[in-house]
């Protein structure tokens, strides 16, 4: 099947205003995981675009937008830190990833979405803050386990791994509480 | 049957208690896939509980978020300035002109309108320019790839297995099949229009200056398309719910055909229904719904509801613009959109204030149109470049 007629060495530039919007709340929702304030969090995303548009030829060439756009997010959060230490209160090697649940479109939430909320959130905060960013990055993200690899500067075995973990863990945390359920139901 | 509900809810309330069953939803594992297929096995009365148990637990998002529209702009406006100030960066300067809204400039005005044939110094011209997009075609950007449609006829496809297709062209532009929320855009310009099908059947018209957004397939639990411009949407019937996201509103549709207008420089945005039912959801306000022959405007002001005549909001469609009362500053915005040309009025205020009611057949020729406009307004035009100049007669 032929290829399309394709302008790829003209891009418009309504693309950067498309690469924006596609990205921009993937982008914030997963930065301010990381603890950061809201300005820190758009002054870095604001960085990450200012890069990728200041090459017309970076953009057309890179295949995966979102893997290289969470990625260099993250970088630059880190490298912030490492020099500022404004941003965060605690050293750079144990930054926390932290993640709450939430439903959208919704102010007011019913008892069923309050149970569900707690449930996800009690699972999540069962892992260590790695364990929630992995499984943030696969499960809400969607990335596969070599996009995972690239933007947490692993292999991607070792992320399989982890995400394999971190079920382990889900489920203990689970397992653990349906026990004392059962101590509790013969007390 | 109420007996029957609440046996139903309790169900449901025991398996969103259950931690292992909010992990399945979460990670989905294989291993938790077959225990709640057995689970079912063993228990079909549940099998309803479990679909609606895992719609809502599904419907959790984590650490979602998204950055107001207010503060959008304004990062956009930031990256943008930084890109300009970069020196022999000529296509920065083009990102902040189709980043930001059109550009409607009024000169300040020093005269009065002058009847006789010695021009007053003093009276400045007046300029009604039009959202200048750096592309004359219409792009389709869509599976990492960006399509130029040159010709009028070109109309966009969208089937139900999300493979996209422009009629005219051979080739299939995006396959079948499409990554799960695979998105394309559709960027009109000035001085064109286009329609398209989407991949439930609904019919869109897109109107000059226009840009819409819309997934390859619709597999979630709702058909929901973003635009920005104007549009007219005739919504195929469906279970799912349609629901149109603008910058300041979502329209969400119960019905069949209407028309969303919220082009930027325009003072009000708003909404007409044509047939069936839609409501609109504005941030912080109560949805307001709307009967056919309904307009519903968006104002700083808030929401306002009127009846109206839908031929005088939808008639673009057809290269019609009928238009009631409407000042003649309106008329030229929308003509400027529709031919991607700028007016420039000698006259000051005056002239673009007056108020004029009629029909203009918005054929290709802009002469025979702007005899019409010239008859109309009782001016006389020339055209120069692609500025069109109203003159006394």
């Amino acid at each position: 099947m032929e290829k399309p007629q394709v302008s790829n060495n003209k891009l418009p530039e309504c693309t950067f205003s498309f690469v924006y919007e596609q990205y921009l709340d993937d982008l914030y929702s997963y930065g301010m995981g990381f603890g950061v304030s809201e300005d820190d969090c758009l002054d870095a995303i604001q960085d990450v675009f200012y890069k990728l548009f200041s090459s017309r030829k970076k953009l057309a060439e890179i295949e995966n937008l979102k893997t290289y756009l969470l990625c260099c997010l993250r970088n630059r959060l880190f490298d912030i830190a490492r020099h500022s230490g404004r941003m965060f209160t605690l050293p750079v090697d144990s930054i926390v990833f932290n993640t709450d649940a939430g439903f959208t479109d919704t102010l007011v939430i019913s008892e069923e979405q309050k149970i569900i909320k707690e449930k996800v959130e009690a699972l999540m905060n069962s892992l260590s803050s790695r364990q929630r960013e992995i499984i943030y990055l696969r499960y809400m993200q969607k990335l596969d386990y070599d996009e995972i690899a690239r933007i947490m500067n692993i292999t991607p075995e070792s992320a399989r791994k982890q995400v394999y973990r971190s079920i382990l863990a889900m489920r203990k945390h689970a397992c653990k509480k349906a026990v004392f359920a059962f101590l509790f139901h013969f007390m | 049957m109420d007996k029957l509900r609440q046996k139903e809810n309790d169900r449901i309330r025991e398996l969103i208690s259950d931690d292992l069953f909010v992990e399945w939803r979460l990670v989905r594992s294989e291993e938790l896939n077959a225990y709640w297929a057995d689970f079912i096995r063993r228990n079909p009365g549940y099998s309803d509980a479990l679909d609606a148990a895992s719609r809502m637990v599904d419907s959790v998002r984590i650490n979602e978020r998204h950055v107001p529209p207010g503060i959008r702009i304004a990062l956009y406006e930031k990256i943008a300035g930084r890109l300009r100030r970069r020196r022999f960066d000529m296509y920065a300067a083009i990102l902040s002109v189709s980043a930001t809204a059109a550009i409607l400039v009024m000169a300040a005005i020093f005269g009065k309108f002058v009847l006789n044939d010695t021009p007053d110094k003093n009276v400045a011209v007046q300029e009604i320019t039009t959202d200048r997009y750096a592309n004359e075609n219409i792009l389709l950007i869509t599976d990492g790839k960006v399509v130029e449609l040159e010709n009028v006829e070109e109309a966009i496809t969208i089937d139900a297995e999300g493979a996209i297709a422009v009629t005219g062209k051979d080739d299939i532009i995006a396959l079948p099949e499409p990554a799960k929320d695979a998105l394309s855009r559709i960027v009109v310009p000035a001085g064109r229009r286009s329609s398209m099908t989407l991949s439930d059947g609904s019919k869109i018209w897109l109107n000059s200056c226009t840009e819409l957004t819309v997934p390859n397939r619709f597999d979630g639990r709702t058909r929901e398309i973003t635009v920005r411009g104007e549009i007219y949407a005739e919504v195929a019937p469906g279970s799912k719910p349609f629901i149109v996201h603008t910058p300041d509103f979502n329209v969400v549709v119960h019905g069949t055909v209407f028309n969303i207008s919220v082009y930027e420089n325009d003072g009000e945005k708003f909404v007409v229904l044509v047939e069936g039912s839609v409501s609109l959801n504005i941030a912080g306000g109560k949805p307001v719904r709307l009967e056919p022959n309904q307009i519903a405007l968006v104002g700083d002001a808030g929401i306002e509801k009127r009846n109206v005549d839908v031929n005088e909001y939808i008639g673009w469609k057809d290269g019609i613009l009928i238009f009631n009362k409407a000042p003649l500053s309106l008329i030229l915005t929308k003509i400027g959109r529709y031919y991607n040309i700028a007016f420039e009025a000698e006259d000051g205020p005056e002239l673009m204030r007056r108020r004029y009611s009629g029909k203009l057949f918005l054929t290709g020729n802009i002469d025979s149109m702007m005899s019409s406009v010239s008859a109309i307004t009782s001016t006389r035009y020339a055209i120069r470049q692609d500025t069109i100049h109203l003159m006394k007669p």
